[in-house]
C-alpha cells in the first residue's frame, strides 16, 4: 500500500508537471521519472520482469531517442526545446469534459467486486520470465512474430525517411 | 521478514558502498601507475608511500574546489546529471554476488545486496539508465563540445548495448536463470567461458564501450571534444562522473566474472570458507580492471564511423548467429567440443574483425568530392 | 530592447519573428514567470496524493485503486494532448496513455493471477518503441522540410 501511495503519487505528479512543461527537455526527463514510478508499480503488482523491461525499453530507449531529436532539432531553432506559444487554452474545458467522461463511463465498472476485493495470493513463479515466455511462445506465438516483423517494417520505414534525398 | 531482516540488508547495503568508496579510490591509483609503468613512467609517487594516497588527495582537491555554474547552463538539468550518473552505476553493484553464503548461527546470509529473479536484466536496465547522465550533461552544459559529446556517447551507448544483450542470452539459455547468483551457481561444473568464447569478447568488446574507455572514448575525446560531455563540470561534480565511469568498469567487471568465469568458485582450503569465495571474486574482477588498463594502453581511439561499423556490422550480426548456434547444441545435446571448437573459430574471427589491422583507406578524387 | 519591430504576433508565425529577440524574451519573460505553474501543478498533485494516502493508508491496495490511477494518467496525457503545440511533447503525451494503460493491465493480471496480460503489456511496449522511432523520424522530416516543429504550423492541406 504504502508503495502504491507513493509511488503512484510520483507518476501521477510527474505526469501533470510534464504536460504544463514548457522545456521540452525537462518535459522528457518528467517523463522518465513517471515512466520509473510505474516501473516500481509493477514491481508492486509482482511484474518483475515487465519492472526491468519497462526500464530498458521505455526510459532506455524510447525516452532517449526522444532527447536525442530534442537535442538534435533543438541545436538550430531554440523553440523546439523552449515553447513561448501559449497553449490551447480553448481546448482545457474540452480536455475536461472527455476526462468526465471517461470516469463516468467507467464508474459503473469501478464499484464491481473483482475491482474491490483483496489481492488474492499468487504463485511464485507470477510474473518471472519463464512464465511469461511460455504464454509468449505458446498462446501468442503469431502475434510475437508478428510484432518482430512491425519492428522490422519501422526499422526500413525509418531508414528511408532518414535517406537523404537525391538531388 | 522481521526486523533483523532489514538491518541486515541495511548493513549489506552501508558496507558495500563505503568499501565499494575505497575500492575506487585503489583502482584509480591503480590505473594511473599501471598506465605509467606501461608508457615507462613512474606515476604518482608524492602522496604516501607509492602514491598510494593519490586518489585520496585528488578527492579532498575536488571537494574544496571552486564550483562554477556557467551563465548558459540549464538551471536544474546542470547540477542533477552527474547525480543521474552515478546513481544508476552504484545501483547496478546491487544484483553482483560477490560471495556464496554466509552462516551466522541459523540466518543464512546472501553475500549479494539483491538476488532478484530478474537480476541480469536490471544490470543491462541500469546501464541503460546510464546514458541520460551523459547525454543530459553534454545538453545541460549550453556549448558546443559537450552537445557533440553527449550525442556521440548516447548513440554508441545505444548501440553498444544492443550488442551487449545479445551476448548475454547464449549464457542466460545454459543457465537456465536470469538471477545472477543462478547463473554463478549453474557454472559449478564447468565456467561459461569455456563453451562461450564469442559471447565472452562480444560482452567484453561492448563492455569496454559502455564505459566510454579507451579505444571507444569518443564522447571525451581530448583531441577533438576538449573533455567531451563533462567539459563545463568542476569540483564535486566532476567527481561524481569520474566516480561513475570507474563504478562502471568494476561493475562490467564483475559481472563478467559472474557470467563467464564463475563468480565466487575457485579451489580453496576448508576453513572460512565465505571470504575464499570472496577473494576468488576479488581477485578475478582485478583481473579484468587490469585489462581495462591493457587495453587502454594498447590501443589507438576508432574514428568515429569505425565505432559505429564495430558495433552494428560485426557485433550485432556475429550475437545474433551465435545466439543459435548455441541454444541448437543445448538442445541437441551435441557433445560441447563442438561448440568449444565453433567458439574459438568464430572468437578469432570476431578479433580478426575487431583490430585494426586494415590500412586506412584512400579516397579516391571522386569519391572524396562525392563524400564532401 | 526595440519596441517597435513591426513583426507579427507570435502566433501562427514563428519564421518572421527575430531569434535573438525571441531568445532573450523567452529567458528573460518566459521561463522565470513559466516554470512554477509546473511545479505548482505537480505540488497540488502531491498534496491531494497525500491526503489520499492518509485517508486510505489502513486498507490493502485493491485492482481498483490501480485502475483509477491508470485512469487518472490516461486522463492526464490525452489532456496533454489536447492542450500541447509542440509535436515532440505531444508524442510524449501519447507514451503517458500507452502507459497508464499498461497500469491497468497489470493491476487486472494480479487480480485474476492471469500471466497472459503480462504478455499484452510486452506487445504494447514493442508497438511503442516502433510507433515512437517512426513518429520521430516524420517530425525529423518534416522539421527539416518547413523548420518547425509546432503543429499548429501544419496548415498545408487548409484552405
Amino acid at each position: 500500500m504504502t508503495l502504491f501511495i507513493v509511488f503512484g503519487a510520483l507518476a501521477l505528479g510527474a505526469a501533470v508537471a510534464m504536460v504544463f512543461q514548457r522545456n521540452a527537455v525537462h518535459a522528457a526527463l518528467l517523463l522518465v521519472l513517471n515512466l520509473l514510478a510505474v516501473a516500481v508499480l509493477f514491481l508492486s503488482l509482482g511484474a518483475e520482469f515487465l519492472f526491468a523491461s519497462q526500464i530498458i525499453v521505455y526510459a532506455g530507449a524510447i525516452v532517449v531517442l526522444f532527447l536525442f531529436v530534442i537535442m538534435l532539432l533543438g541545436v538550430d531553432r531554440s523553440e523546439v526545446v523552449l515553447e513561448h506559444t501559449p497553449f490551447q487554452r480553448r481546448q482545457i474545458a474540452l480536455g475536461a469534459v472527455s476526462a468526465l467522461v471517461l470516469i463516468g463511463a467507467a464508474a459503473p465498472v469501478l464499484g464491481s467486486k473483482t475491482l474491490t476485493a483483496k489481492l488474492p495470493a499468487i504463485p511464485k513463479t507470477f510474473g518471472s520470465a519463464q512464465s511469461i515466455g511460455t504464454v509468449l511462445f505458446q498462446t501468442y506465438l503469431l502475434p510475437f512474430e508478428l510484432t518482430g516483423l512491425l519492428l522490422l517494417v519501422a526499422t526500413i520505414g525509418i531508414l528511408m525517411l532518414a535517406k537523404k534525398k537525391p538531388r | 521478514m522481521d526486523w533483523l531482516d532489514v538491518v541486515i540488508i541495511l548493513v549489506k547495503v552501508v558496507v558495500c558502498f563505503l568499501l565499494l568508496n575505497l575500492l575506487l579510490a585503489v583502482v584509480v591509483w591503480a590505473e594511473r601507475k599501471v598506465i605509467a609503468d606501461m608508457q615507462s613512467r613512474i606515476g604518482p609517487n608524492r602522496a604516501g608511500p607509492y602514491g598510494l594516497l593519490q586518489s585520496i588527495a585528488d578527492g579532498l582537491k575536488l571537494f574544496t574546489k571552486e564550483d562554477i555554474f556557467p551563465l548558459s547552463a540549464d538551471r536544474i538539468v546542470y547540477p542533477i546529471a552527474p547525480i543521474i550518473s552515478a546513481v544508476p552505476a552504484f545501483l547496478a553493484f546491487t544484483v553482483v554476488p560477490f560471495g556464496n553464503m554466509l552462516s551466522i548461527g541459523h540466518r543464512h546470509i546472501t553475500l549479494q545486496i539483491a538476488d532478484i529473479n530478474v537480476g541480469l536484466l536490471f544490470f543491462l536496465a541500469m546501464g541503460s539508465i546510464a546514458v541520460y547522465g551523459v547525454a543530459l550533461a553534454g545538453w545541460s552544459s549550453g556549448s558546443k563540445y559537450p552537445l557533440i559529446g553527449a550525442v556521440r556517447s548516447s548513440a554508441q551507448m545505444i548501440s553498444y548495448e544492443i550488442a551487449m544483450g545479445l551476448s548475454v542470452i547464449p549464457v542466460v539459455l545454459y543457465a537456465g536463470t536470469l538471477s545472477t547468483r543462478g547463473i554463478v551457481l549453474a557454472q559449478q561444473h564447468m565456467w561459461f567461458i569455456g563453451a562461450q568464447i564469442p559471447s565472452f569478447l562480444i560482452y567484453l568488446i561492448a563492455g569496454v564501450a559502455e564505459c566510454n574507455r579507451a579505444p571507444f572514448d569518443l564522447p571525451e575525446a581530448e583531441t577533438e571534444l576538449v573533455a567531451g560531455f563533462h567539459t563545463e563540470y568542476s569540483g564535486i561534480k566532476f567527481m561524481l562522473f569520474f566516480m561513475a565511469e570507474y563504478m562502471h568498469i568494476v561493475t562490467i567487471s564483475a559481472i563478467a566474472v559472474t557470467l563467464f568465469f564463475g563468480g565466487w568458485m575457485g579451489p580453496h582450503p576448508n576453513f572460512l570458507v565465505p571470504l575464499w569465495g570472496v577473494l576468488w571474486f576479488l581477485g578475478k574482477t582485478a583481473a579484468f580492471v587490469f585489462l581495462f588498463y591493457w587495453v587502454r594502453a594498447s590501443f589507438p581511439r576508432l574514428r568515429y564511423d569505425q565505432l559505429m561499423n564495430v558495433g552494428w556490422k560485426f557485433l550485432i550480426p556475429i550475437g545474433m548467429a551465435w545466439i543459435p548456434i548455441s541454444a541448437a547444441v543445448h538442445i541437441f545435446d551435441i557433445r560441447r567440443v563442438v561448440l568449444v571448437g565453433a567458439g574459438v573459430i568464430v572468437g578469432i574471427i570476431v578479433l580478426s574483425l575487431v583490430l585494426p589491422t586494415k590500412k586506412p583507406e584512400v579516397l579516391t578524387e571522386e569519391e572524396a568530392k562525392t563524400t564532401a | 530592447m526595440t519596441e517597435t519591430h513591426d513583426n507579427p504576433p507570435l502566433e501562427g508565425h514563428p519564421h518572421a519573428w527575430n531569434e535573438a529577440v525571441i531568445e532573450a524574451e523567452a529567458a528573460a519573460a518566459v521561463a522565470p514567470r513559466r516554470l512554477p505553474r509546473a511545479l505548482a501543478a505537480a505540488a497540488a498533485v502531491l498534496l491531494v496524493a497525500i491526503v489520499v494516502g492518509i485517508v486510505l493508508h489502513r486498507r490493502e491496495a485493491t485492482v481498483g485503486m490501480y485502475v483509477w490511477l491508470s485512469m487518472l494518467l490516461f486522463a492526464v496525457g490525452a489532456f496533454g494532448v489536447l492542450i500541447r503545440r509542440n509535436a515532440l511533447v505531444l508524442f510524449m503525451c501519447i507514451e503517458l496513455m500507452l502507459n497508464a494503460a499498461n497500469i491497468a493491465l497489470v493491476a487486472f493480471a494480479r487480480g485474476t493471477g492471469n500471466v497472459e496480460a503480462h504478455a499484452v503489456v510486452l506487445f504494447v511496449m514493442i508497438v511503442a518503441a516502433a510507433e515512437v522511432a517512426v513518429g520521430l523520424a516524420i517530425i525529423v522530416s518534416i522539421f527539416r522540410r518547413r523548420g518547425s516543429a509546432n503543429v499548429d504550423d501544419l496548415t498545408t492541406l487548409k484552405w
